[in-house]
């Protein structure tokens, strides 16, 4: 995969003030060696939702069904907010 | 500046002055009231208690309590001194350990601290205060409230439960300067569970600790003043989603740390030049240690205490990793037979014995 990834994220913006559902965007850098040692970097800005849209729906399952069973945990008392 | 004794045995009835009149129970100790500049020795044995700490030692004179492991100062024996919040060695549920508000300058060392699901420390507003050479299965600190200055937190062990943090550094106001230190700390957790989770607080010092096994090793959860900084060196870290993160890069200077094996090594740090990628390649000797038969304990065995010993269990195997038979007609879980008559010290199969905390092959 890589020897080493560091990313550096920054400019959160909350583009969804006025919006019925959360919208933002933020600036994302990536930079990583490769397993050959050669470093890479790339740079650029996502936005939520139309970020997912990319996403294989297999994955995504997998992502969203964690977040919303992790928030089901702790509405019943038995899952712990991971950042309180 | 009185010497007090707390053990197996004792009374919190007695004025606790000796090992004779030694008190029942950390509470009875705390309750004399103990006084800046006090000394607790608490010999060996399990204290099914949480500690409410009444009472502020001061500056140059803390109020310290010592969990006696070689006995000298209590029983001549030792022994490992276990504070529980529970009753119950089955259940998962724990109280927290200890508790305290606003009180300040105190000390513990020599502790385990079985705080499994709650927290071994749960301090609001507490100053000037040290843990050191502790072990604790639960999470170790929670610290709280609006301003805590000066904890040093150092060569202690923690084993954190999921979803919780091992050391977590939590301000309802932003607090700076705050000089708080954790140093040569080994810290270990699982799911959704961060090493050194830190809200709002700056001026902290991370310097050589092991860190594994976590969602974040460090976290930074809240910006920092501008100017404010923790920083961050000399430190293993592997295994985690995330090394070390930040919320901008300037919050976090790290250097000549090792972080590997992780997703993301780190997010938002201002890395220096002498930080790498090379893999911890930790000391695996202990486990061909055992594996020969050796008499060596391992990190992994069970302890005295736990309900795991002589449980009955399924498809049990006949011998454990270091090949030695089961012990007795029920079976253990785990790969590591617990025996009472291994130790920390002395011979093996292979000829190992331990200087300090690393395994050393014995020439002589």
């Amino acid at each position: 995969m890589a020897r080493e990834v560091n990313v550096y994220t920054g400019q959160w913006t909350n583009t969804g003030a006025t919006t019925p559902v959360p919208r933002w965007t933020f600036v994302a850098r990536f930079e990583w060696t490769d397993d050959a040692g050669l470093p890479h970097s790339d740079e650029r800005t996502y936005t939520f939702p139309n970020a997912l849209n990319g996403i294989p729906t297999r994955r995504l399952r997998g992502y969203m069904e964690t977040i919303i069973m992790n928030e089901a945990r702790i509405a019943r008392g038995i899952g712990r907010d991971p950042d309180a | 500046m009185t010497t007090y004794y707390v053990g197996s045995g004792g009374n919190n009835a007695n004025a606790g002055t000796s090992w004779a009149l030694r008190k029942l129970t950390l509470n009875g100790a705390e309750d004399i009231p103990v006084a800046a500049g006090d000394t607790v020795y608490v010999g060996a044995g399990a204290y099914r208690e949480s500690l409410t700490l009444d009472v502020s030692g001061s500056a140059g004179n803390p109020i310290t309590y010592i969990g006696d492991y070689s006995g000298a100062n209590t029983d001549g024996v030792g022994g490992v001194v276990r504070i529980t919040g529970s009753n119950d060695d089955l259940a998962v549920t724990r109280a927290n350990v200890m508790a305290a508000t606003s009180k300040h300058y105190r000390t513990f060392t020599g502790f385990q601290f079985d705080s499994t699901s709650a927290t071994a420390i749960s301090a609001t507003t507490c100053t000037d205060w040290i843990v050191d050479g502790c072990i604790v299965y639960g999470q170790m600190l929670q610290l709280l409230g609006a301003t805590s200055l000066r904890w040093t937190i150092r060569n202690s062990t923690v084993l954190a439960p999921a979803g919780l943090k091992a050391i977590q550094f939590f301000h309802s106001a932003t607090v700076d300067n705050s000089a708080h230190v954790v140093e040569n700390c080994l810290l270990m957790g699982g799911h959704n569970c961060d090493g050194i989770a830190i809200s709002r607080i700056g001026g902290i010092t991370i310097r050589n600790n092991t860190i594994l096994f976590f969602r974040y090793g460090i976290i930074n959860n809240v910006a920092l003043t501008v100017g404010q900084t923790e920083t961050v060196n000399n430190n293993i870290i592997a295994w985690c989603n995330a090394g070390i993160a930040g919320i901008s890069t300037a919050e976090i200077p790290e250097n000549y740390n090792s972080i590997s094996q992780c997703v993301t090594a780190r997010s938002n740090t201002s890395v220096g030049a002498n930080s790498n990628a090379y893999p911890p390649l930790l000391d695996p000797r202990w486990f061909f240690a055992a594996r020969a038969g050796g008499t060596l304990v391992t990190p992994f065995d069970l302890s005295s205490s736990s309900q795991l010993v002589n449980v009955a269990g399924t498809s049990p195997t006949t011998t454990d990793m270091r090949g030695a038979s089961v012990i007795g007609s029920q079976r253990e879980w785990g790969p590591l037979e617990y025996n009472s008559a291994l130790s920390t010290s002395g011979g093996s199969a292979l000829g190992f014995h331990v200087v300090g905390s690393s395994f050393v092959r014995g020439a002589e």
